[in-house]
């Protein structure tokens, strides 16, 4: 048998170095639960926040209404940001899963149509 | 290829460290668990064939290998390194070469295009180009066909010729000879026993032993998601019609 050991050599110190993404999706739904929790929360805390502000008429409590109402849409921002991301990433894998699906379908039916016309 | 390079019951636990080696693998689809720890190894330089009837289990095993679907349990080993999890994409990059059932051409591109498409381990278009007419001269009077209307056999030659274009450490592939005249299966097989013989490991799938009997050093036969038998082709094809017929 001729030597292939050079080529098996190389294969091997690849696969040695090569990056495992095994947590990739768990990472990718953990980010997506926390984006959507994240603005849920943001939500609720600049609802209370606008009560808190509401049910007052002391202007220091009321201006820490203001801030926590801030903070509350900088989480929803934050949380809305994260969740469109890894959202996003999903759809647009699916969807050029699926654009090359029916570009392939589409050409099947064209050359099927061709070799009928004959 | 000898028969000394197939593998025997006391080599497959010392020998040489494998090029693949399955352990104890289970898989399937939407919880039907379809393999039930299924163990394989491929040595370096060994044709090995799993032979099976359909829906056996054998395609799944090819996937998993490739990365395509991710065993429930168990272990895919690849150059001695565990790779569940690891990207189809990726193990492609490095080597492992599979030929799908249904030849996995981009039936829309022109054979020119198809082989282009093998540039991903840094290889150039034209020395692609080269390597894959030298295989297939078949193919230059094709280049620029659309490839989705090329015959089936032509259209496996491109898929082959893909394949071997990219020097790969390990060929895999999955039923060759499915849908094609006989003659153009001797034609294929031919040119996979000139890959063997260049010293490419090679895993591949079949229905039929007598077809693989010349290329493989070894066959696996897989029933119901188990391999049942392992052996010389020769050995299994015997046990191979019991298998079909339920015995």
């Amino acid at each position: 048998m001729p030597d292939n050991s050079q080529r098996i050599e190389e294969f091997t110190k690849e696969v040695a170095q090569m990056n495992l993404p095994d947590n990739r999706s768990s990472r990718d739904r953990l980010f997506l639960i926390a984006g959507a929790s994240l603005m849920g929360l943001g939500i609720v805390v600049t609802v209370l926040a606008y009560f808190i502000g509401h049910g007052t008429t002391n202007p220091l409590q009321q201006r820490d209404a203001i801030v926590i109402a801030l903070i509350g849409l900088t989480l929803a921002v934050v949380g809305a940001a994260l969740f469109v991301r890894y959202s996003l990433a999903q759809f647009l894998r699916f969807w050029l899963a699926r654009s090359s699906w029916e570009q392939t379908t589409q050409t099947d039916r064209l050359i099927d149509a061709l070799r009928t016309d004959r | 290829m000898s028969a000394e390079a197939s593998i025997q019951p006391d080599e497959a636990q010392s020998g040489p460290q494998p090029l693949v080696e399955f352990r104890n693998v289970h898989a399937g689809y939407e919880g039907i668990e379809v393999l039930h720890g299924v163990d394989l190894r491929v040595n370096p330089g060994q044709v090995v064939a799993i032979l099976g009837p359909n829906g056996a289990g054998k395609s799944t095993t090819l996937k998993l290998l490739a990365g395509l679907i991710q065993p429930t349990s168990g272990d895919i080993m690849v150059a001695g390194r565990r790779v569940n999890g690891a990207r189809p994409d990726e193990l492609a990059r490095l080597g492992l070469c599979l030929i799908p059932e249904g030849r996995g051409i981009f039936r829309n591109l022109t054979v020119r295009e198809n082989l282009w498409m093998m540039t991903h381990r840094g290889v150039g278009r034209s020395q692609i180009e080269e390597r894959s007419l030298a295989a297939f001269p078949q193919l230059k009077d094709m280049l620029d066909r659309v490839s989705g209307t090329l015959s089936g056999g032509q259209q496996q030659m491109l898929a082959m010729a893909r394949g071997l274009a990219t020097d790969p450490a390990l060929l895999v592939l999955d039923e060759l000879s499915m849908g094609l005249a006989p003659l153009v299966v001797d034609g294929l097989y031919s040119t996979v026993r000139e890959v063997a013989d260049q010293g490419t490991s090679i895993l591949l799938v079949e229905q039929f032993a007598r077809i693989v009997m010349d290329v493989a050093d070894s066959a696996s036969l897989m029933v119901q998601g188990h391999i049942t038998e392992s052996g010389h082709p020769r050995d299994i094809e015997a046990k191979l019609s019991q298998a079909y017929l339920g015995g």
